[in-house]
């Protein structure tokens, strides 16, 4: 049997320091399979960036065990690691004078050679990328001349042409208008559909992740890291326990969040 | 893509007339036919002319050719690491670090009562050397044990304020004639390097530069970012040192010889970028030591202004011949700040 792509066994996020650990939230237990679509889900402030982080390498996680592929993050190597994960980081890329085109063969980076030579096999996965993401007409276009949904569908392209199996993206959505948001979101999920990809995705849309995750994982107000699928999430009131304000609350019939007086 | 083989060209056309202007025009006038005969190793009408152009002119102009590659290609790669359009080759100290040794020389000679000292281009050269090698040797141990890159930068600058404020205590307590040698050496001079020194420069610049080429993917992977470049598989301390190693090979083996080349290392860098128009290292590295070295050596002619026994300060002139320049090309794009 194949192993996870992502396996997290009782490990404790969070950040250490001088006098000790820090942990943010309750030791997290999820498996994901080839292929899923996930979408974490939780409060600002409530520890989705370290969750991802803390799967990325980024930062080391305090206890327990964090898996990829079968294999224990920290003995694998960061070339390894970039041959298997890809990421698409809330920090926006800040590059100038630098083409669509060059930006998305940088994907191609971890495997070429000491001087980034490009053999043609690496082209054509550079151009399949942009194809896929729909900015194959930006190609020549400078990145920072682009709006911000083309910038974010150019950043989803470089960790295409990766080539992982997993691709990890914080907060992907944010400064996007409805229109954009609707367009990654099933961009993301036709990436899982048509190649496979396993993709994780930390977000606040909930309405979009209700119709497109496959599994969701809720942060709630316990701090604790919750693995359920958008269905179950519904059933069992989750929304309306990890999003608790005076302000606004869960209609579990319109699938959507309702202010309570204005 | 025409256009680029056409910038490409123009680079490497314009060598050779510069290193002929250099050949051909100086302080003393040689006949034209007197330079061909002396280049061509036969008999010329007077011997100093071959002393003049075989000890003086052609050094200079070897001089000018690894200077100007190596310290373009030196503030090319701190521009990239620090993310900053204002970073130099001396951005980490190591010019304050050169000056350190340097002023100790000349000015502390005289604390230890050493008054026939002679400064010889070799003792300023290791006195210039060990001091920018202690800066460096500092940066380099805190970028070990600091994740911030931004912090690498701060402890560079300050270091360099630190060992100015030194060198200031050094000046105001040094003769008149002291404070002059020491003001000169600042100025930068690519005269009196001789054939020895040259051999020595080289061998470092051509090992700086290789390590440099080594560093072009890690650039490009920069660019994004350290959190991107990180996912990909670059291992940002080793990278960082081997930039920094580079550097300091590179900007530490011009000043030790030439003393702090100013502004061509901030400033070709840019001029490559906006007229390549684009940030990648691959084709800034390249056009950088050629642009570096045009520059330096188009510099170098206007200072020894010919027919005259006018040398000018070399820093001077790349800061003059270099702002206009700037200012044409700066006022021309809309984003300066945005390019690298």
């Amino acid at each position: 049997m194949k192993a996870p792509v992502i396996q997290l066994k009782s490990a404790l996020v969070g950040y250490g320091h001088r006098e000790g650990v820090c942990p943010i939230m309750l030791p997290i237990n999820v498996s994901v399979k080839e292929g899923e679509f996930i979408c974490l889900i939780g409060e600002n402030g409530k520890g989705k960036s370290t969750v991802l982080k803390s799967i990325s390498g980024e930062i080391p996680y305090l206890s327990g065990e964090v898996l990829i592929n079968g294999k224990l993050l920290p003995s694998i190597s960061a070339s390894e690691l970039a041959e298997q994960m890809s990421l698409v980081l809330t920090d926006r890329i800040q590059i100038g004078m630098i083409t669509v085109g060059e930006l998305v063969a940088f994907g191609r980076y971890p495997f070429t050679n000491w001087l980034a030579k490009m053999t043609p096999l690496d082209l054509q996965i550079v151009h399949d990328a942009m194809d896929s993401c729909g900015v194959l007409n930006l190609k020549d276009r400078y990145y920072s001349n682009l709006s911000d949904g083309e910038k974010q569908k150019v950043a989803i392209a470089r960790a295409l042409a990766q080539q992982t199996p997993l691709i990890l993206l914080d907060e992907p959505l944010n400064h996007l208008d409805l229109i954009n948001k609707a367009e990654i979101f099933s961009l993301l999920k036709r990436l899982c559909v048509d190649f496979k990809k396993t993709i994780v995705i930390s977000t606040h849309q909930v309405e979009l992740a209700l119709q497109a995750a496959d599994k969701i994982w809720l942060i709630n107000g316990k701090h604790q890291l919750i693995e359920t699928t958008p269905e179950a999430a519904i059933e069992n009131h989750l929304f309306e326990e990890a999003f608790i304000s005076d302000k606004v609350k869960f209609d579990p019939l319109t699938k959507t969040f309702q202010l309570k007086a204005i | 893509m025409n256009s680029n083989a056409l910038k490409w060209g123009l680079l490497i056309g314009t060598l050779p007339i510069f290193i002929a202007l250099n050949v051909m025009f100086g302080s003393i006038t040689i006949p034209f036919a007197d330079i061909l005969s002396i280049l061509l190793g036969q008999d010329s009408t007077s011997l100093a002319f071959e002393t003049i152009i075989w000890n003086s002119r052609i050094p200079r102009i070897l001089t000018a050719i690894l200077c100007g590659a190596a310290i373009s290609i030196s503030g090319l790669q701190m521009q990239v690491l620090f993310r900053n359009p204002l970073a130099g080759p001396y951005i980490l100290g190591i010019s304050s670090g050169a000056s350190l040794g340097i002023s100790l020389l000349i000015m502390g000679a005289s604390f230890f009562s050493i008054t026939s000292f002679v400064y010889t281009s070799w003792t300023l050269a290791i006195a210039s050397t060990l001091g920018a090698l202690l800066v460096l040797f500092i940066v380099f141990v805190i970028s070990l044990k600091v994740k911030d890159i931004m912090t690498v930068l701060i402890v560079g600058i300050m270091l360099g304020s630190f060992t100015t404020a030194l060198i200031g205590v050094m000046q105001y307590f040094s003769s008149a004639d002291q404070l002059k040698t020491f003001i000169i050496w600042t100025m930068g001079s690519l005269d009196a390097v001789n054939y020895e020194e040259i051999s020595v420069i080289t061998l470092v610049v051509t090992i700086g530069i290789l390590i440099g080429v080594f560093n072009i993917k890690a650039l490009n992977l920069l660019l994004l970012g350290e959190g991107y470049a990180k996912s990909m598989g670059l291992n940002l301390s080793k990278s960082r040192l081997w930039i920094i190693l580079s550097t300091g090979m590179l900007a530490g083996g011009i000043t030790a010889f030439c003393g702090p080349i100013g502004f061509i290392g901030i400033v070709v860098p840019h001029l490559c970028r906006i007229w390549f128009k684009t940030a990648n290292s691959k084709v800034l590295f390249p056009a950088s030591i050629l642009m570096g070295i045009n520059f330096m050596l188009l510099s170098d002619f206007i200072a020894h202004v010919p027919n005259s026994d006018i040398v000018l300060p070399i820093n001077s002139v790349t800061a003059i011949l270099g702002v206009p320049i700037i200012f044409w090309m700066v006022l021309g794009q809309k984003k300066i700040s945005n390019s690298i």
